[in-house]
């Protein structure tokens, strides 16, 4: 009994070893494109190109300085969580939505694939609300707990209490 | 390295390609085969990945066959192949993000694939470590036959080009590796989708047979 049990934690020793050992090789770069796919995304959600100023979160909310703010959190949907990061337009008039985004989410593969599709029509239709004129938008029907998540993240990132209180300086 | 030379070894190879074919004969791996074989780039990776944590975990478990304890074999051959597929994910991710952004899931659950676990409990477990690497070649090489074919096959129903996108592969230079139908006629979009893959690996399973069964009934 002692001899099998004392073979099997040294192969997870050994397995162990191999492991640390990939991964200090491939560490660095992983890092490198998580990071370069983080600013990416983010261009990609704001509609603009080149360097992103300093990242600066604070509760969850990041001000980009030029009448934008990214903000990220998570509600719950049909699976568990939708984690996601959202775009606002400060200006003109009242806050609006510029880009939503997943960042992940265990929906039902399928029904909730909108939530990860860029030009899903029923996400194009959310762009440009502001807090008021959202709730006229219907949920999806095949997906309504998916797409009330939605909704419930839009308005909550529209909500957020620091929205307007622009803080740019270093 | 005499022993790679002699008949049984080589045999060993062929066997897995055509006889022992673990997708059309074996009808082990199909979740991933039907999953990613959308395009041959994506087929390609994960030919690749499941081939490389195969060798590593046949030539490991044949190297360590003395010394794993009878009682817990399956737990460190579940084991080692899991380390061997963990580090596939991390070179993935480190060196082809791009690919890996589109097929991770499907590298991941290379660990669960019965082609490997079945190589190692049922081959490599009881040989020398020429023989288990040439049986997973000749098993990883049957497998990603059968995965190239079927990307083959959808990415030219699907979208009319052929070995679009190598450069997530291979590097920038593989960017013109793409054949594009001509007259640029489009997709069939049901080879893309999930019963179009049925149908079409449905069409493989038959065709390998027929071939790997010649003369028989």
């Amino acid at each position: 009994m002692v001899k099998p049990v004392s073979v099997f934690v040294l192969l997870v020793v050994l397995c162990a070893l191999v492991l640390a050992l990939t991964h200090s090789v491939t560490r660095g770069r992983i890092e490198q494109n998580r990071a370069r796919q983080f600013v990416d995304s983010v261009n990609a959600l704001i509609g603009q190109q080149g360097p992103l100023p300093t990242m600066r979160w604070r509760d969850d909310l990041w001000h980009l300085c030029n009448g934008k703010a990214l903000i990220r959190g998570q509600t719950r949907g049909y699976g568990g969580p939708v984690r996601w990061l959202i775009a606002v337009d400060l200006e003109p008039g009242t806050p609006h939505l510029r880009g939503f985004q997943t960042s992940a989410h265990q929906e039902t593969p399928g029904i909730a694939d909108f939530l990860t599709r860029e030009d899903d029509p029923w996400l194009q239709q959310l762009r440009g609300r502001n807090s008021q004129n959202l709730q006229q938008v219907a949920t999806l029907t095949g997906a309504t707990i998916t797409s009330r998540a939605v909704l419930a993240a839009v308005a909550d990132a529209l909500a957020h209490p620091d929205l307007q209180n622009v803080q740019c300086e270093p | 390295m005499r022993t790679l030379s002699e008949p049984p070894v080589s045999g060993l190879f062929r066997d897995g390609i055509a006889a022992r074919n673990p997708a059309w004969v074996q009808l082990l791996g199909l979740c991933p085969l039907l999953a990613v074989s959308t395009s041959v780039v994506n087929a390609l990776a994960l030919a690749l990945a499941s081939g490389g944590v195969l060798l590593g975990a046949n030539i490991s478990v044949s190297l360590l066959r003395r010394w794993i304890p009878d009682f817990v074999r399956l737990p460190a051959f579940v084991l080692i192949i899991a380390t061997f597929t963990t580090c596939a994910v991390l070179l993935l991710e480190a060196y082809a993000f791009d690919l890996y952004l589109r097929i991770a899931l499907f590298v991941q659950i290379i660990v669960t694939n019965c082609m490997i676990l079945g190589r190692v409990e049922s081959f490599a477990s009881h040989t020398s470590p020429g023989r288990a690497g040439a049986d997973a070649l000749g098993t990883a090489g049957g497998f990603a036959l059968a995965l190239l074919a079927m990307g083959a096959a959808r990415e030219l129903m699907g979208r009319g080009t052929l070995f679009a996108n190598m450069d997530l592969l291979f590097g920038p230079s593989a960017a013109t590796w793409q054949l594009t139908l001509p007259g640029d006629p489009g997709g069939l979009l049901i080879a893309l989708l999930p019963p179009g893959a049925f149908i079409l690996a449905g069409l493989l399973l038959g065709t390998g047979r027929a071939l790997t069964n010649k003369g028989q009934p």
